[in-house]
């Protein structure tokens, strides 16, 4: 018995409590998880369970949780709204036949404001790298009187929230006659990402060591060839964070376009996706199936590149 | 023909710190020389100075009579071993080696000759496809003094970079460097004793000013300061340890 | 002083400075410049110069203070709820378990989608006739009947906050979960050699090391709530009546809706200068982060 059981003279089996207590602690981390994975999964589930539901099932009390006649409908709606259809009471019943609500004609334009926000996404990434990059090393590497300014001065800027620039924006775009344009989003949204993405880029750079950029130079490069040639093959992982961050930022945004945007011309999805949300004739399927359109874009950048957010900003160790 | 001239040459900081003062200094061409001191004296900031990695502040620095101040490290003709030996990490020793001359662009098969050349005479030849992470201490640092020769530039500043190893090995090194340094300028911050005899010339700074300057001997002599630290280095190597 | 150094500095900075001097300085002073003149797009040729009336109108419209009184409503309840929330899942996601990794991808979803998607979710979930909400609340007999639940005046703001709370969570629980991750074993072993408990080690070594990371997530999501617009937008446009009126939907309708840029300008102007000197008295007292 008294190698099965460790006990002191006070009678006390600090092995079997400890057993008890790790199972405690191992029950409580499996409770939490599943907790937490109900938190985050449950809503977005029911979201797109929704979206496959026709709208005589959705309009059922209590709800479908699981759909009993999936449809690939709503879907099909979106992607085929491209003609010109005049939605008239004919046609309208034509393409719900369960009840009255009907797809609207507006529904062509997702397919364009999500191309809209891709367009405007790439060309926010490719600007915030190149004007971010340079500025960041500058700021990482260069001793120079201001440096500690700079910084300050750059990341105040982000301080004010959007809506207090809105004002003055719209006032200057509208008189530059950029209204309804993608480069008044670019534009804005260049200002708005470019601080946080000097900010990771800079944690990252200072994580390099000095010696490497001095050895670089004395090698025949001038400052901007070490950059590229010595720096940035070496800030891969936080190079793809900002990429992550600025696109995820421009695709989600919404305020800005809201003032700069009008028409098709330049709407991007969350406006197009918000105006569905303030018609009510719209079905309640039809907008369940736009919302997962618009979710599914990020989620899947989002999870690609996931093992980069943390790396991304932490230098780690780089060995010269 | 690499002749270097400080002619009263201050560095001072933006946070205030004055770390060399008045420096009036004339090394001349092929001179061999080793600058000393504590912490914090300024011979880190002197070489970097020479390098063009640091600004100077104030007085005139002179590569053969030209005017240098505002001339970038890339446009001087200089070569550097740095403490850590700053190896590219994502490029192959080859390529290590191989920078500069592709910077200065030469071409190819010229490159493929001098890195392999190079190479075999620090006899890192069978590295050339690795990373420097796959190389041990005493490698690397051979690695860099590759690197740091094969531009075959008239100056050669190395800042400390030889104290990583253990004194057999450095020495091993020095040797067989000896004569590719015969026809450079060379200035050298350590403090390892086997070098100090060898030198043309040693610097002792001290808060940014040069205490005492002259041959080995001579300083053996007159210097109080250098006799205790001669003699604590040599206690070290007698006992087997590893000098600091 | 601007030696060779500054000149280079200079020519890599001189593409963001610009950037953010067009873009957001300028602004920002223009709108100083507006907020002196009472502009009104409806009548675009007349904007007589006003001095400082805008802002004394603003001190007295009973509607920015009550858009300040909702404003500072949403940001308690949804910074409270963040710090609790996001503080036990950073304190789960420390812990090693097997899927510990398909937990923290899961998490990723509410962070990426846009912030209308995710209104859009929470309107349908919170709808009156055929939602979620209402749905299990009904099944599990915790309500006789659906209620009409953006519709309630009391409910408005939690109902918003669970939202935003919901979305802000995960990148919140992460940046906690780095500040947890850079502390010491060496803490918790002397501790634990001290005879302290899990739970004493928790409030004696967890909560203090990790005080500057919660703080700095916690300025960062209070200026988050504080400016969020998009929920407010989708779910309750203000209402109902003036519920969820916050600051930023006031200035929304003053400036697009009652196009009143002149006063909007001023709105804004007070905004920013608000938010400035809170997160200035904030990093100063935080020292150094950067």
């Amino acid at each position: 018995m008294s190698d099965k059981t460790l006990t002191q003279p006070g009678g006390i089996d600090y092995r079997r409590r400890q057993r008890l207590a790790r199972l405690a602690q191992n029950l409580v981390i499996l409770g939490g998880a599943i907790v937490l994975a109900l938190y985050v999964l449950a809503p977005v589930t029911w979201l797109v369970s929704s979206s496959f539901q026709t709208e005589a099932e959705i309009v059922s009390v209590p709800p479908h949780w699981i759909p009993e006649e999936p449809t690939l409908m709503n879907f099909e709606a979106i992607f085929s709204a491209t003609e010109e259809e005049e939605i008239t009471y004919e046609t309208r019943s034509g393409q719900d036949p369960a009840s009255g609500g009907f797809i609207p004609s507006t529904a062509k334009n997702l397919l364009p404001a999500m191309w809209n926000s891709f367009l405007v996404a790439t060309l926010v990434v490719i600007l915030n790298l190149l004007v971010g990059v340079p500025a960041a090393y500058a700021l990482a590497k260069i001793r120079f009187w201001g440096r500690d300014a700079s910084v300050y001065f750059i990341l105040i800027t982000r301080v004010i929230p959007d809506i207090a620039l809105v004002v003055p924006f719209f006032l200057v775009i509208k008189n530059l006659g950029m209204l309804d344009t993608i480069g008044s989003l670019v534009l804005t949204y260049l200002a708005v990402t470019v601080p946080f993405t000097v900010f990771i880029l800079v944690q990252y750079f200072e994580g390099l060591p000095d010696e490497l950029d001095k050895a670089a130079r004395v090698d025949g490069c001038s400052r901007f060839q070490a950059l590229v040639r010595v720096f940035l093959p070496l800030s891969l992982p936080s190079l793809v964070a900002v990429v992550l961050f600025t696109f995820l930022t421009s695709w989600n945004e919404f305020l800005l376009a809201l003032m700069f945007t009008q028409t098709e011309a330049s709407q991007t999805l969350p406006i197009v996706l918000a105006a569905f949300t303030s018609d009510f004739t719209i079905s309640f399927s039809f907008i369940n199936a736009a919302g997962v359109l618009a979710i599914v874009p990020p989620v899947i950048v989002a999870v690609i590149f996931e093992r980069y957010i943390v790396s991304g900003l932490t230098a780690g160790a780089v060995k010269g | 023909m690499a002749r270097i001239r400080f002619e009263h040459v201050e560095k001072k900081y933006a946070n205030g710190f004055h770390a060399v003062k008045d420096l009036n200094l004339d090394i001349q061409d092929r001179e061999f020389l080793v600058l000393l001191g504590p912490s914090g004296c300024g011979k880190s900031t002197t070489l970097n100075m020479i390098a063009g990695l640091e600004e100077v502040s104030d007085g005139n620095l002179l590569f053969d009579d030209e005017l240098v101040n505002y001339t970038p490290p890339h446009k001087r003709d200089v070569a550097m071993v740095f403490q850590s030996y700053a190896l590219y990490p994502h490029k192959t020793v080859f390529d290590n080696i191989a920078f500069g001359l592709q910077m200065r662009k030469a071409p190819r098969a010229e490159i493929e000759t001098r890195v392999r050349d190079a190479a075999r005479k620090l006899e890192i030849e069978h590295l050339l496809d690795r990373r420097p992470s796959q190389l041990s201490g005493g490698q690397r640092q051979r690695l860099a003094l590759a690197r740091a020769l094969i531009c075959d530039r008239p100056l050669l500043l190395i800042d400390d970079g030889l104290s990583a190893v253990d004194v057999a090995t450095e020495h091993e090194v020095f040797q067989g460097l000896q004569q590719r340094l015969s026809g450079k300028t060379v200035v050298i911050v350590s403090n390892r004793i086997k070098l100090l005899s060898m030198t043309d010339r040693i610097l002792i700074f001290e808060e940014g000013k040069i205490a005492y300057s002259g041959r080995h001997e001579e300083l053996l002599q007159h210097s109080g300061l250098y006799r205790s630290m001669y003699d604590k280095q040599m206690r070290h190597n007698t006992n087997g340890e590893p000098a600091s | 002083m601007f030696g060779y150094e500054e000149r280079s500095a200079a020519l890599f900075l001189a593409p963001v400075m610009a950037v953010l001097m067009g873009v957001a300085v300028f602004p920002i002073l223009y709108s100083l410049y507006l907020s002196f003149f009472r502009i009104k797009l409806t009548r675009p040729n007349r904007t007589p110069f006003v001095w400082f009336d805008n802002y004394t109108d603003l001190f007295s419209n009973e509607l920015f203070w009550v858009s300040v009184a909702r404003t500072v409503a949403f940001s308690v309840v949804s910074v409270t709820a963040i710090a609790v929330i996001a503080l036990l899942v950073s304190l789960l996601l420390n812990q090693n378990f097997r899927g510990r990794r398909v937990l923290s991808t899961i998490l990723l979803v509410p962070w990426a989608i846009p912030y209308v998607a995710n209104a859009l979710m929470w309107k349908w979930i919170y709808d009156s006739g055929y939602g979620a909400l209402n749905g299990v609340l009904y099944q599990l007999d915790f309500i006789d009947k659906y209620m009409i639940w953006l519709g309630d005046q009391d409910k408005t703001i939690f109902l918003i906050a669970n939202a935003f709370v919901w979305k802000e969570v995960p990148l919140a629980a992460i940046l906690l979960l780095v500040s947890l991750k850079a502390i010491p074993s060496d803490l918790y072993q002397a501790a634990r050699v001290d005879g302290a408990s899990v739970w004493q080690r928790f409030i004696h070594v967890t909560l203090p090391a990790m005080k500057p990371g919660f703080m700095l997530v916690m300025i960062y999501e209070t200026m988050m709530a504080i400016r969020h617009f998009d929920l407010f937008f989708i779910l309750t446009e203000g209402g109902p009546g003036d519920a969820s009126h916050v600051l930023s939907w006031h200035i929304y309708v003053e400036t697009f809706r009652n196009l009143s840029f002149g006063s909007g300008a001023a709105m804004s102007y007070v905004l920013a200068l608000v938010t400035f000197a809170l997160s200035y008295t904030f990093i100063r007292t935080l020292g150094r982060k950067v």
